[in-house]
C-alpha cells in the first residue's frame, strides 16, 4: 500500500488555511504530545501540531544558537518565513528547555491573539494529576474566553470520543506493521497527518487507509525497533526501509506515543481523565523516570519480535540524551543490538547514516 | 589553552570565601564519618528544610565549578564521556559522572572528594539536564531520589492558589521523604528559625546588589561570582548572615570613600550567563584596560525575604517560591530583565557568555543580543563552555576582547 498521508504533512499550511476559510474558525498551534487537543477541538478550533522543514534556516539563526534541539527551531523558522501566518493561537507546554523557549520567542517576535503557556508537571504523581487537572480547567477557561463561548461538557465528551476513535484506527494501522508487513513510514505519515488535519477528516482517511492496507504486499525487511525523540517527518524511517529494515514497533512522539493511550470516556471528571492520559500515559522522558520508561519500551520491544533497536536522538535533546547510555546498556544486556544516531534530520546527514544502517542490518541478519 | 585561573579579588570579605568553602567541604566529610545523613542536591533545593533537619547537604553544581577552577575539568569530563554522554551534555554533569565512575587516569578530587551520599534531591525547575543527570546518578549509585517539581511560571511570579498548593505539596513530599530517610521529624519551629536567617541574608544581598549600581563600581564580577557562594550553599545559617553583614559594611565603606575597582573607571560591563570557571582571571583582564565587569545577570537577586504570612513555615516557603522571577523564566522576561539591569547599572557593553552545554543560558543569548541591539547597548559573544576548558582558546578570546574594548573606548 502507498497511502497518500505524506502529502497532508507537506500541504499542512494550505490545508489549515482552507479549513479556516471554509469554517471561519480559529487555528491553534501546539508543541509536543502534552497538550490535550480535545479541549481545543471542543472550543470549535483546529489544533495543529507545529512541524518544521529541514531547509535553509539562516533566518532562525539570528534568534537561536547552533547547539540546540533543531525541532522547535525549525518550527520557529517556518513562522519567521510567514508559513504560520494563519495561526490565531499557540499553546506551549512546559516540556523541555527549548520548547519552553518558544513561549517567550513567540511573545517577542509575533503578536498572536492567543498565546498560552500550559503548566505540565515534570513528574508523575497524584499531586501532579490534581495540579494538572486544575491547570486544564484554567486552559479550558482561557479557550472559552478566546472563543467567546463556553465549552459544553457534552461537546468535550464528543471531542474525547472522536480523538479516541482516531487513536484506535492508528493503533489498528500500526499493528499491521507486524501482521501485514505495513511499512512504518506509512504509519508515521498517518500520525503526522493526524497531528495537522481536522480529526473528522483524518478519521475518514484512516478508514480508507485501513481497507487498502489489508491488501498490501507484506514487507520483508529485518524487524527492528525504533526509539526516537521528535522526528517530524518520515524520511529517517524511510531510510531504514531503503536499507532493508522494517520497523515493527516504536517509541517516539510522532509515532506510538501519539496514539497508544486513550482518554477514559467513562470518567465523569473529564478534565481529570484528560490529565491522567496526558500526564501518566505518554512515556516522555522529561517527566517519566528512565526506569519506568525503559519498562514500557521493553514491553513493546519484546512483543514486537524486533531483532535490533535504532535510537535516534535529536542533537542537544537533553531529555533523551541522558537516557541513551542506560537504554543501550540494558538492551545490549538482553542481547538486543543497538545503533545510535544523534542527528538533525538533514539530507546530508541521512546519506552518512545510510552506510551505518546497512552495516547494522547486515551484521544482525548474518 | 588556559594560562591563568582564579580572579584577583578586590574585597577583603571575598577572601573569606575560599576558607568557608574549604571548611564546609571538610565538615561534610566529617559529618558523613560521624554517621550524619548526606544529601547530594541540585541548586534550588530549599536548604532551610535540610538544615532544620540536620542533614548534610552537598551541592553538585558547586563541586563541578570547584573542579573546573582547579583545572581538573578536562579529565573528569572525558571520564563522563566514556560513560556514553555526548559533549552536548552539561559540563557539570559530565564532570560529576566522571568523578562517580572514576578511572585510573583521574586526578585527585578537590577537598579530598565528596561525602558519600545517602540520597539525592533534584529540582525540576532549572533545566532538563539536571533531571537527566540526577536520575542517572541515582541509578548508578543505587540511591533514592526525590524530584522537587515546581510550576514554571514563564512570565514571572504567579501566586495563583493552585501554583502555591502544588509547590506546597512538593515541599511536603520532600519533608516526608527526608523523614523517612532519616527517621526524624521536622521541627517547624526550627524551620521557621532557618527561614528567618535565610531572609536576612537575602535582604542584605538585595541591598548589596543595589549598592553595586554606584559609579565607580565598589565590587567587580570577579568578587561577585565568589561571594555568591555562602548565599547559595550556607543559606539559613548564622555564618551566612554574618558574612553578608561584613560584605555590606565593606561595600558601604568603599562607596563612602569612593574607592573603585580601577583608579579611573573608563567602561562598565555586564557579564551575561555563566563565567568560565576555569579562567576567572578573565574578569581582571578588563581592569588592565581601565574597565570593570560591574554586574552579572546569572545569580541576580531580586527577591528579599517574605514577612511571615502563615503560621505554617512550609506554606510560606511555597508562597515565596512562586514569587520568583528571572533565572529560568521565559525569554521575554529574561531579556527585559537583562536590559533593565544593563541600564540600571550604567553599563557600556555586555559580554554574552555562550556556554553551549548550559542550555538554560545558551538558548537565551541570541534573543538577548537582539534586545540589547535594540536598546543600543554593544555586545560581544564568547562561545566557551562554563566548565569544560577544552572549549576555550585564550588567544582567540583575548583578541576579541581587545577589539570590543577598543570599540567601547572609542564611543
Amino acid at each position: 500500500m502507498e497511502p497518500s498521508f505524506d502529502r497532508y504533512r507537506e500541504r499542512r499550511h494550505e490545508e489549515a488555511r482552507a479549513w479556516k476559510e471554509r469554517t471561519g474558525g480559529k487555528v491553534v498551534g501546539l508543541f509536543c504530545c502534552d497538550v490535550p487537543e480535545e479541549l481545543i477541538h471542543a472550543a470549535g478550533m483546529l489544533p495543529v501540531r507545529l512541524l518544521g522543514e529541514h531547509e535553509d534556516t539562516s533566518e532562525v539563526d539570528i534568534h537561536f544558537p547552533v547547539n540546540v534541539c533543531p525541532y522547535p527551531k525549525a518550527c520557529f523558522d517556518q513562522a519567521l518565513k510567514g508559513q504560520y501566518d494563519y495561526l490565531d493561537g499557540l499553546v506551549v507546554p512546559n516540556v523541555c528547555d527549548m520548547v519552553r523557549a518558544m513561549f517567550g520567542s513567540w511573545q517577542i517576535n509575533f503578536s498572536l491573539p492567543f498565546l498560552y503557556f500550559l503548566e505540565v508537571p515534570q513528574k508523575i504523581s497524584s499531586q501532579g494529576i490534581d495540579f494538572f487537572t486544575v491547570e486544564l480547567g484554567r486552559f479550558r477557561g482561557a479557550l472559552e474566553d478566546f472563543g467567546g463561548h463556553p465549552i459544553a461538557d457534552d461537546t468535550l465528551r464528543q471531542a474525547i470520543r472522536l480523538f479516541n476513535a482516531d487513536r484506535e484506527l492508528l493503533r489498528q494501522l500500526s499493528a499491521l506493521r507486524v501482521t501485514a508487513g505495513l511499512p512504518a513510514s506509512s504509519v508515521q505519515d498517518a500520525v503526522l497527518s493526524s497531528m495537522v488535519l481536522p480529526k473528522e477528516q483524518h478519521l475518514e482517511l484512516m478508514k480508507e487507509a485501513l481497507a487498502e492496507a489489508a491488501t498490501a504486499p507484506p514487507a520483508d525487511g529485518l524487524p527492528l525497533f525504533l526509539s526516537a525523540s521528535m522526528l517530524d517527518e518520515s524520511d529517517f524511517v524511510r531510510l531504514i526501509e531503503e536499507c532493508g529494515g522494517h520497523i515493527v514497533a516504536d517509541d517516539m512522539p510522532a509515532g506510538t506515543r501519539y496514539f497508544q493511550a486513550d482518554v477514559d470516556e467513562d470518567d465523569p471528571n473529564q478534565l481529570r481523565a484528560l490529565a491522567r492520559r496526558y500526564l501518566e500515559d505518554i512515556p516522555c522522558p522529561r517527566k517519566m523516570l528512565p526506569e519506568a520508561h525503559l519498562a514500557r519500551l521493553l514491553d513493546m520491544l519484546e512483543a514486537s519480535g524486533a531483532r535490533g533497536t535504532i535510537i535516534h536522538n535529536l542533537r542537544a535533546c537533553d531529555c533523551h540524551l541522558y537516557e541513551y547510555p542506560y537504554f543501550k546498556k540494558e538492551l545490549e544486556a538482553r542481547g538486543l543490538p543497538v545503533l545510535f544516531f544523534r542527528g538533525e534530520e538533514t539530507a546530508t546527514e541521512r546519506e552518512q547514516q545510510r552506510a551505518d544502517i546497512e552495516a547494522f542490518i547486515e551484521i544482525i541478519a548474518g | 589553552m588556559v594560562t591563568s585561573t582564579s580572579a584577583k579579588k578586590h574585597l577583603k570579605t571575598t577572601l573569606l570565601v575560599p576558607e568557608l568553602r574549604k571548611k564546609y567541604y571538610a565538615q561534610t566529610l566529617a559529618d558523613s564519618q560521624a554517621g550524619k545523613k548526606v544529601a547530594w542536591c541540585s541548586n534550588n533545593i530549599p536548604s532551610e528544610i535540610l538544615e532544620a533537619m540536620n542533614i548534610t547537604t552537598v551541592y553538585l553544581e558547586n563541586y563541578a565549578t570547584v573542579c573546573a577552577s582547579k583545572r581538573l575539568s578536562s579529565a573528569f569530563c572525558r571520564a563522563g564521556e566514556r560513560a556514553g554522554f555526548s559533549q552536548d551534555v552539561c559540563g557539570y554533569a559530565r564532570i560529576l559522572m566522571g568523578y562517580i565512575l572514576g578511572g585510573d587516569d583521574l586526578p585527585e578530587a578537590p577537598y579530598g572528594g565528596l561525602a558519600k551520599p545517602d540520597f539525592l534531591i533534584v529540582n525540576s525547575y532549572s533545566c532538563d539536564s539536571r533531571m537527566g543527570w540526577f536520575t542517572t546518578m541515582a541509578r548508578t549509585l543505587d540511591l533514592p531520589l526525590y524530584v522537587l517539581d515546581s510550576p514554571y511560571q514563564p512570565v514571572g511570579g504567579c501566586t495563583d492558589l493552585d501554583n502555591v498548593a502544588y509547590t506546597e505539596s512538593q515541599l511536603r513530599g520532600l519533608i516526608a521523604f527526608l523523614e523517612e530517610q532519616t527517621g526524624t521529624k521536622l521541627d517547624p519551629a526550627r524551620l521557621r528559625q532557618r527561614i528567618e536567617l535565610a531572609a536576612k541574608a537575602n535582604e542584605i544581598q538585595v541591598e548589596i546588589y543595589e549598592m553595586r549600581k554606584h559609579v565607580p563600581s565598589p565590587m567587580s564580577a570577579g568578587d561577585a561570582y565568589t561571594v555568591v557562594w555562602p548565599g547559595m550553599y550556607l543559606i539559613g545559617t548564622k555564618e551566612c548572615d554574618q558574612f553578608y553583614e561584613q560584605l555590606r559594611a565593606e561595600v558601604r565603606e568603599r562607596i563612602a570613600s569612593n574607592v573603585g575597582i580601577v583608579p579611573e573607571e573608563k567602561f562598565r560591563l555586564l557579564w551575561s550567563g555563566l563565567p568560565f570557571w576555569y579562567n576567572m582571571a578573565l574578569m581582571n583582564y578588563f581592569e588592565e584596560k581601565g574597565g570593570v565587569v560591574a554586574i552579572e545577570n546569572a545569580f541576580f537577586r531580586h527577591l528579599p525575604g517574605l514577612p511571615q504570612q502563615d503560621e505554617d513555615p512550609v506554606r510560606d516557603m511555597a508562597l515565596r517560591s512562586t514569587m520568583r522571577r528571572g533565572y529560568a523564566g521565559s525569554i521575554g522576561e529574561r531579556t527585559d530583565l537583562t536590559v533593565e539591569i544593563a541600564r540600571e547599572y550604567s553599563v557600556d557593553g555586555v559580554i554574552l557568555s555562550y556556554n553551549p552545554s548550559c542550555r538554560l543560558f545558551y538558548i537565551l543569548q541570541p534573543a538577548l543580543k537582539n534586545a540589547l541591539d535594540r536598546a543600543g547597548i554593544p555586545t560581544l559573544a564568547l562561545e566557551c563552555d562554563m566548565a569544560d576548558e577544552r572549549t576555550y582558546s585564550e588567544g582567540q578570546v583575548k583578541t576579541r576582547l581587545d577589539a570590543f574594548i577598543e570599540r567601547l573606548l572609542a564611543r
